[in-house]
C-alpha cells in the first residue's frame, strides 16, 4: 500500500527483490545507550554488520560470518513495524504483540488446551499457544534481540523449538538435546539475536508427533533490516498442516499417520478459510510454511504465475529463481512467491492434491460412481426410513441435501459460491484482487467479472455459427488408432537347438 | 377263608355296605372349583348334558377372535379330548368306592349226594359268603374313599398340567412367530445388502468376490428363515394338539405378539408358604400316607405330613389338614392278615411320609428357584426394554448419520441394522423367557411342581445371529 505501485510493470520477474546482498546503512545501527557493546559489534568488521543480512547458506554467494553465534549485546535497536517493515496480514491469525525491554524485544507464548474452530460446524480440543490454533505468528527484524518466555500450561512437558532460527545450540529448543522439557506450569526463557531474515517457524519439539499433531505450530518471520527490493504491499502468512479429526469426534487424532481429513491454512479449511484480499497492481508475498505430520502440499494459484524468491534457508539469487504456478511445501519448510497482482477477479488458491481439497472425507466408503439404484432405494427405506444411495455420481451435491449428519463435523466439499456449488474444502481459499476496494481487511463479496468475460451456457446462435452442435456430434472423435494399446511384435524365432526351458 | 353263614348274616351284610350304586361325575365340582380357585380357568365335563353344547359354543366363540395364553388355555381346557379320558379317573376311582362298598356275591353251593349203602341220596344247600370281606368292609371303603379323594386330587393336577402345557406352549408359539418375523428382515437387510452389491457390481466397482460374499450372507438369512418357519409351524401344531383342534378349527389366529412385560416385578413375599399350601403334589402324598395308614389298619394319618412342619418356624401358618396328632399305636386288625401285609402297609405309610417331607423341601427350593428366575428373567427383559433397544436404536441413528456424512457404506449401514434386528430378536427371547419363567412361578404356587430343568435353564436359547456383512469388510 506504500506508493511503490509501479504497475507499468507487471512481470512477476522483475518485481521480485533482487536478490539478498542487502546492506546495512550505519543509520539503521544502535547508536548509543541501548547496546553497551555497539563499538564492540562495530569492531571494524564490516562483515559483522553484514552477517544478519546473510544467510549461512553457501548456494547464496553472500559474504558469511565468521561465526554464527553473536557474542551478547551484538544486536540492533529494535526494529519498528512500518517504519522497517510492512506487517504481515495473517489470514485467520494473528500476530504476537511484544513490549520492548532495554532494547530487546520481548515475547511471551503459553502452551495450553484450545477449543478450535476449523470451519463453521467443527471444533476440536487442540493444543495450541496464547489461546490460537497456531501460535500466533512471531514477527521481527534481522538484528533484533528477541526474548521469548514460554509457560506451559498444558498437562504434558513441552518446549518450543526455533525452527530454522540461526541461534546459540542452547536456545534450540529440542527437548532432552538442548534443555530439559519445560513441565506444566513451569515458564523457561529463550534470547537469542536474529541474524537472519526469511520466513521460518517456531513448533513443540517435545513428543513431536503429539503437539504437533494437536496443533503447537507457528509462523516466525524475520524481516530484513534493510531491504533491497521493494516492499511488498501485500505480506500474507500461511501455515500448512494436516488433521485427523473423526467425524463427530472433537479431538485431532496425532496418532495418525496417512488418512488425514481436515486440511487447514492457517488452522482453516474452507469455507472457513479467510480470503486474501488486494488491490490491482499490489505487489503481493505470500509465505507457506508446512508443518503438517505427512504430506508436502503443492499450492496452486489461479490467474498467476508466481516467482518463489525464498525458502527457509533465505533469499534464493535471482538467477535461480524460477516461475511455476504450484509451489511445492514440502513438510518442514517454508516457501514464499511473489507476484503483482494485475488480473482482478476471485482466485483460487489450493492445494493440488485432491484429497486436500475435501473436508472429512471418508476414504473408506464403496466405491458409488456410476451405480444405478432404481427401486432399490425405496426398498431399503422400508428398513431404514432415511436410507437413499449417494455418490453415485461422486461427491458433488453433498453440501445441500439437509441429511441429518453427526454432530460437529462439516460436509466434504465447501459451500455455496456466487453462481453454485464450491466443490472443495480443506487447503483452499480464495486470492480476491479487485480494482476498487476500500477496506483490505474486508471481504469485498464475489467477484463480477464484466460483461463478455465469463463462461455462459452456449446461445444456438453462437452454437450455429461456429458450427458446433450440442448433442457433441460435430465434435471430433478420438480416432481408432489413437486409443488402442499397444501389441508387442511376436517374439524372435528360436534359434534351432536352443535348450527349451519350462516355466520360463 | 370262606366261611359258611347263615342267609340272615348276608342280609345284614347287604345292610351294612349301605349306598352301592354310582353316580356319573361324582367329584368333578370338586375339581372345578378347586381349578376355579388355583387358576381362574374354566372346565367341564362333558357328560351328555346340555352344557356340552355351551362348552363347545364357547370354544367356538373365543377362536374367532386373536387368541391369547389364557383363552388358548381356556380352550384347551374345553377341548381336549386327553383331559376328557382323565375326567374318567373320577368315575374309575368312585366305581372303587361303590365296590369297596359291595359284599363279595355270596357263593351258593349244593351238595349232591347218592343213596350209597342205606343212607338215601339228598341234596344239601347251602350260600357261602365271604365273610371276612363283610368285616373288613369299612376298611376298604376307607381307602377307597381316600383313593378317590386322591383322585380328585390327581385330575386337578392333570388339568393344571395342562393348563401349563398349553400356556407355555402358546408363547413358545409367539415368541417363534415373531422370531420369524424379525427372520424375514433380516432377509430384507441380506437381500437389501446384496442387491446393492449387484448394483456396484453391475457399475464395475466391486469384485465378483465381494458380490459372492454378499449373497452367502443372503442364502444363509434365507436357511435361517426357511428353519425359523418349520419351527413355527412346528410349534402351531403343538398348539393345535393341546386345544384339541382340527379341520377349519386350526385356522385361529393368535394375537400377533407376547404380551407386553408389566410394570412390576414378579412378586416375592409369602411364596414358599403359598406354595406348601396349595400344593397338589403334597395333598396327594397325604392321600397316598391315608391310604397306607387306613390299609394298616390306622384311623388318622399324622398331622406333620402337613409341610407347615418341615420349614422354619416363621412359616408356620399353615392349618393342619389333619388334628390328629401321630401315633403309631394302630389298631392291628383282628383278623389274620398276615405280618407280611401289615408290615408292607406300615412301610407304604412310611415311605409316604418321608415323600411328603421330601417333597415339601423340595417345593420350597423349587418356588425359590422359580421366583428368581421369573425376576431375573424380568430384569433381563426390562434392560432390552429400556437399555439395549433405545441403545441400539441410537447407534442405528449414528450410523445412518455417518452414512449421511459419507463416512460408510451403505452396506456398513444395513450392517447396523442387522445388529439392531438381532437385538431386537434378543429382547423378543428375553420376554419370551419372561412369560415362560412367570408361567412356572404361577404353576407352583397354584400347586404343581413344574420339571426342574425348566426353572434352572436360562431364557433366551433361541439363536439370534444375523451375520456380518460380508461387503462390509471389504470397505
Ligand atoms: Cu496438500
Amino acid at each position: 500500500m506504500n506508493n511503490n505501485n509501479n504497475n507499468n510493470n507487471n512481470n512477476p520477474t522483475t518485481v521480485a527483490p533482487r536478490g539478498s546482498k542487502l546492506a546495512f546503512s550505519r543509520r539503521n545501527m544502535l547508536t548509543a545507550g541501548a547496546i553497551a557493546g555497539g563499538a564492540l559489534m562495530l569492531g571494524g568488521k564490516a562483515r559483522a554488520a553484514e552477517s544478519p543480512s546473510t544467510p549461512p547458506d553457501h548456494n547464496h554467494g553472500g559474504a558469511h560470518p565468521a561465526t554464527h553465534t553473536p557474542r551478547s549485546g551484538e544486536h540492533f535497536p529494535p526494529g519498528e513495524p512500518g517504519r522497517d517493515y510492512t506487517p504481515v496480514v495473517v489470514p485467520n491469525g494473528w500476530t504476537l504483540p511484544y513490549r520492548i525491554v532495554d532494547g530487546v524485544k520481548v515475547f511471551h507464548l503459553v502452551a495450553e488446551d484450545v477449543e478450535h474452530e476449523f470451519a463453521p460446524g467443527l471444533k476440536a480440543n487442540c493444543w495450541g499457544y496464547n489461546a490460537s490454533v497456531h501460535g500466533p505468528v512471531i514477527e521481527a527484524v534481522e538484528g533484533d534481540r528477541v526474548r521469548i518466555f514460554v509457560t506451559n500450561k498444558l498437562t504434558a512437558p513441552t518446549t518450543v523449538h526455533w525452527h530454522g532460527v540461526l541461534l546459540p545450540s542452547g536456545m534450540d529448543g529440542v527437548g532432552g538435546l538442548t534443555q530439559r522439557a519445560i513441565l506444566p506450569d513451569e515458564t523457561f526463557m529463550y534470547e537469542f539475536t536474529l541474524r537472519q531474515h526469511g520466513t521460518l517457524m517456531y513448533h513443540s519439539h517435545h513428543d513431536e508427533m503429539t503437539q504437533m499433531g494437536m496443533g503447537m505450530t507457528g509462523l516466525f518471520i524475520i524481516h530484513p533490516r534493510n531491504p533491497q527490493d521493494p516492499r511488498p504491499d501485500r505480506d500474507f502468512a500461511l501455515m500448512l498442516h494436516e488433521w485427523k479429526i473423526e467425524v463427530g469426534a472433537s479431538r485431532p487424532d496425532p496418532n495418525e499417520m496417512t488418512d488425514f481429513n481436515t486440511l487447514t491454512i492457517n488452522a482453516k479449511c474452507f469455507p472457513g478459510t479467510q480470503p486474501l484480499i488486494v488491490k490491482t497492481g499490489d505487489r503481493v508475498r505470500i509465505r507457506i510454511g508446512n508443518l503438517s505430520a505427512m504430506d508436502h502440499h503443492p499450492i496452486h494459484l489461479h490467474g498467476y504465475y508466481f516467482i518463489l524468491t525464498e525458502t527457509d534457508g533465505g533469499v534464493i539469487p535471482e538467477s535461480a529463481r524460477w516461475p511455476e504456478t504450484s509451489v511445492l511445501v514440502p513438510v518442514g519448510s517454508t516457501r514464499t512467491v511473489e507476484f503483482v497482482a494485475d488480473n482482478p477477479g476471485d482466485w483460487a488458491m489450493h492445494c493440488h492434491m485432491t484429497h486436500h481439497v475435501m473436508n472429512q472425507m471418508g476414504h473408506g466408503i464403496a466405491n458409488m460412481i456410476g451405480v444405478q439404484p432404481g427401486d432399490l432405494d425405496a426398498r431399503i427405506r422400508k428398513l431404514l426410513p432415511g436410507y437413499m444411495t449417494m455418490g453415485e455420481n461422486g461427491m458433488g451435491g453433498m453440501t445441500e441435501m439437509g441429511m441429518s449428519v453427526p454432530q460437529n463435523s462439516i460436509p466434504m466439499v465447501g459451500g455455496v459460491g456466487p453462481y453454485d456449488e464450491i466443490t472443495m474444502g480443506g487447503m483452499f481459499t480464495i486470492l480476491k484482487v479487485r480494482d476498487e476496494i476500500a477496506n483490505l481487511n474486508e471481504d469485498p463479496g464475489w467477484y463480477e467479472p464484466p460483461p463478455g468475460t465469463m463462461s455462459l451456457p452456449a446461445t444456438k446462435e453462437s452454437l450455429e455459427q461456429s458450427g458446433v452442435r450440442a448433442d457433441g456430434a460435430s465434435a471430433p472423435r478420438a480416432p481408432a488408432a489413437a486409443t488402442k494399446s499397444w501389441i508387442l511384435p511376436p517374439p524372435l524365432r528360436r534359434a534351432p537347438g536352443a535348450p527349451h526351458h519350462h516355466g520360463h | 377263608m370262606r366261611t359258611k353263614a347263615p342267609l340272615a348274616a348276608i342280609l345284614a351284610s347287604s345292610l351294612l355296605a349301605g349306598c352301592s350304586s354310582m353316580k356319573p361325575g361324582l367329584g368333578f365340582d370338586d375339581v372345578k372349583q378347586s381349578i376355579a380357585e388355583r387358576s381362574g380357568e374354566q372346565v367341564h365335563w362333558n357328560n351328555g348334558t346340555p352344557e356340552d353344547a355351551q362348552a363347545k359354543a364357547a370354544v367356538a366363540t373365543i377362536l374367532e377372535g386373536e387368541l391369547t395364553a389364557d383363552q388358548a388355555v381356556q380352550v384347551a381346557l374345553l377341548n381336549n379330548h386327553e383331559l376328557q379320558a382323565v375326567y374318567e379317573e373320577l368315575n374309575l376311582a368312585q366305581s372303587d368306592v361303590v365296590q369297596a362298598g359291595l359284599l363279595k356275591n355270596p357263593v351258593f353251593s349244593g351238595d349232591f349226594r347218592f343213596g350209597v349203602s342205606g343212607v338215601g341220596p339228598g341234596v344239601d344247600l347251602g350260600i357261602a359268603q365271604d365273610f371276612l370281606s363283610l368285616l373288613a368292609m369299612p376298611l376298604k371303603k376307607g381307602r377307597a374313599e381316600a383313593a378317590f379323594e386322591a383322585a380328585k386330587v390327581r385330575v386337578t393336577a392333570a388339568v393344571l398340567d395342562t393348563a401349563f402345557e398349553v400356556r407355555t406352549a402358546f408363547y413358545d408359539y409367539q415368541a417363534a412367530r415373531q422370531m420369524r418375523e424379525m427372520r424375514e428382515t433380516v432377509v430384507e437387510a441380506t437381500g437389501a445388502s446384496y442387491e446393492l452389491a449387484g448394483r456396484l457390481r453391475d457399475a464395475g466397482n466391486i469384485r465378483e468376490l465381494d458380490l459372492s460374499n454378499e449373497r452367502a450372507l443372503k442364502e444363509q438369512s434365507k436357511i435361517e428363515l426357511a428353519a425359523a418357519q418349520a419351527e413355527e409351524i412346528h410349534l402351531r401344531e403343538r398348539m393345535n394338539a393341546l386345544m384339541g383342534l382340527w379341520g377349519s378349527q386350526t385356522l385361529w389366529v393368535a394375537a400377533a405378539r407376547l404380551p407386553a412385560l408389566p410394570d412390576q416385578q414378579p412378586p416375592q413375599d409369602g411364596l414358599e408358604a403359598k406354595a406348601i399350601r396349595a400344593s397338589l403334589d403334597l395333598a396327594l402324598l397325604r392321600r397316598e400316607a391315608e391310604i397306607a395308614a387306613r390299609s394298616a389298619g390306622m384311623a388318622k394319618p399324622f398331622a406333620w405330613l402337613d409341610g407347615t412342619e418341615i420349614g422354619a418356624a416363621s412359616e408356620r401358618e399353615l392349618e393342619g389338614e389333619w388334628s390328629v396328632g401321630p401315633s403309631l399305636a394302630v389298631p392291628i386288625p383282628i383278623f389274620d392278615q398276615g405280618q407280611a401285609a401289615l408290615g408292607a402297609a406300615q412301610a407304604r405309610y412310611k415311605q409316604a411320609a418321608e415323600r411328603t417331607i421330601a417333597r415339601a423341601v423340595e417345593i420350597r427350593s423349587r418356588v425359590r428357584a422359580a421366583q428368581s428366575g421369573a425376576l431375573s428373567a424380568f430384569e433381563r427383559a426390562r434392560y432390552y426394554e429400556k437399555v439395549i433397544l433405545p441403545l441400539r436404536q441410537k447407534i442405528l441413528d449414528e450410523t445412518q448419520d455417518q452414512y449421511n456424512a459419507m463416512q460408510i457404506s451403505g452396506f456398513q449401514l444395513l450392517q447396523a441394522k442387522r445388529d439392531q434386528i438381532a437385538a431386537g430378536a434378543e429382547y423378543i427371547a428375553s420376554v419370551h423367557g419372561y412369560w415362560q419363567a412367570k408361567s412356572e412361578l404361577d404353576q407352583i404356587l397354584s400347586g404343581r411342581m413344574t420339571p426342574f430343568e425348566r426353572t434352572t435353564r436360562t431364557a433366551g436359547a433361541i439363536s439370534t445371529s444375523t451375520g456380518a456383512s460380508a461387503t462390509g469388510e471389504h470397505q
